[in-house]
């Protein structure tokens, strides 16, 4: 046997053994899948309340549909009513702390029948986030209410911000959505659109490789439970970058706490709130011949067609919309007849929403100024009547659609 | 690199391949590691969310 000629050319990969290595990518992008579609299966956010800094957008944190339908799975049982809620910070119970968080206070009023949710992202649309969750799960769930707020007069489309689309991609391009004519055709707009094509082109290619890698459910719950490599504000350097998110807690203020009540009605922003304020009717509204305050009808028009289609037809009876009144403090400001034209939007806005074939009640109307942290935003006392309030609508949708007895 | 590979020349002649073949799979362990963490790191918006109140 002749010795190893130390002056051979040496193989093309040096130590590196082709056959293995590929072996190795294979099994390692294989076994990473598998932690992946694991991950999407596993609750680990075991006292999940709500999306809440750490675990939102706002930090670079996007849960997966997979990781939301989890949460679904571990905290509620099909034989009970699911009650999803979605919608913005309000829902969401922004100036609530944990314990006194008002979907906390719905659960406990609709009692162990009901199980509810919250899924409410911050400056999300009544059909992002717990909207899609909702959906996603009408089969393991059929027994279903989903809950959503919005402004009155304003528009609500098949998907709302980009910043809280990415469920909606998940779930549409994962084939978990029902078919839906209008959403398709706004989907095709983008296509449509060069800008917006590679966009859309971007966000389906990762979502294919999302469905077979699983690295969004993976690198989440590692982000969660273990190391995070995201930077945030929570933490833009090492070390705090690589702090776990779940050390790092719900940490809503309280809007009744004293050190926050003097910050609620700041005398600077009146001006621009009371602008806002104003808005709500001041653009879509004229007096009628009998002195009534009147929709346009093109607004009446764009309304009822958005409406029509912002939920799959079969959804709408079980989504129930809120219609938010703000905070006293602003509304007391309105001459009285801005409020009568306010209040006509209300009136306008919920027979839209009935029209359309959806449940839907305007709450706050009665609310005092303590039960606000500003001019949108309920505080814990607020959240308690809003729970009241919205107990009985939950319990009404159920019966009509034969959930319960 | 070639320090590394010095070293694999220095060992006994069957343990070189054996060693070379788990330090292969080891390599494309790693790989997929990384590949992995890639594809979730490239489908995060590059622009952070920043909520703001209305």
């Amino acid at each position: 046997m002749n010795p190893p000629d130390a002056n051979a050319p040496r193989a093309r990969f040096g130590w590196i053994r082709p056959g293995w290595f590929l072996g190795g990518l294979a099994l390692g992008l294989a076994g990473m899948a598998w932690l992946g579609y694991r991950s999407s299966r596993t609750d680990f956010h075991p006292d999940y309340i709500r999306i809440y800094q750490a675990i939102s957008p706002e930090t670079s944190y996007y849960p997966t549909l997979g990781e939301m339908e989890s949460i679904v799975r571990a905290q509620c049982r099909p034989d009970q009513v699911l009650v999803i809620v979605g919608g913005n910070s309000i829902l969401q119970g922004v100036w609530q702390p944990l314990g006194e968080v008002w979907s906390q206070r719905l659960q406990a009023l609709l009692g162990e029948r009901y199980c509810v949710i919250n899924f409410a992202f911050r400056g999300s649309a009544p059909t992002d986030g717990g909207a899609v969750v909702a959906e996603a799960l009408r089969k393991e769930f059929p027994r279903q209410i989903y809950i959503a707020d919005e402004a009155p007069l304003t528009g609500v489309g098949s998907w709302g911000p980009e910043s809280y689309r990415f469920p909606f991609w998940q779930a549409y391009f994962g084939g978990q959505l029902l078919p839906e004519a209008a959403r398709d055709a706004r989907v095709r707009e983008l296509e449509a659109d060069p800008v917006q094509r590679r966009a859309l082109r971007e966000i389906r290619i990762a979502d294919a490789f999302g469905a077979v890698f699983h690295q969004n459910d993976w690198w989440n719950q590692v982000c969660y439970r273990w190391l995070c490599t995201i930077p945030s504000n929570l933490g833009p350097a090492i070390p705090e970058l690589l702090k776990p998110r779940k050390d790092y807690p719900d940490q809503e203020p309280d809007a009744t706490d004293p050190a926050w009540l003097a910050r609620r009605y700041p005398d600077d922003v009146l001006p621009a709130e009371m602008q806002i304020e104003r808005s709500a009717a001041l653009f879509y509204h004229s007096r009628g011949a009998d002195g009534r305050w009147r929709l346009a009808d093109a607004t009446r028009q764009d309304l009822s067609s958005l409406f029509a289609t912002a939920f799959p037809a079969p959804l709408k009876a079980r989504t129930l919309m809120l219609i938010g009144y703000d905070s006293p403090y602003y509304r007391g400001r309105l001459s009285p007849d801005e409020a009568s034209r306010q209040q006509q939007a209300y009136e306008d806005t919920l027979r839209l929403w009935h029209e359309a074939g959806y449940p839907a009640i305007a709450y706050g109307r009665d609310f005092n100024e303590n039960d606000y942290g500003d001019r949108i935003h309920l505080s814990k006392l607020g959240g308690a009547k809003l729970a009241e309030a919205v107990a009985p609508a939950v319990r009404q949708v159920a019966q009509k659609l034969g959930y319960i007895p | 690199m070639n320090a590394l590979n010095r070293w694999v020349d220095r060992l006994p002649a069957p343990v070189r391949p054996l060693l070379a073949a788990v330090l292969s799979l080891a390599a494309g362990l790693a790989v997929a590691l990384v590949l992995h963490y890639v594809l979730y790191r490239v489908g995060l918006p590059s622009q952070p969310f920043i909520y703001v109140s209305f």
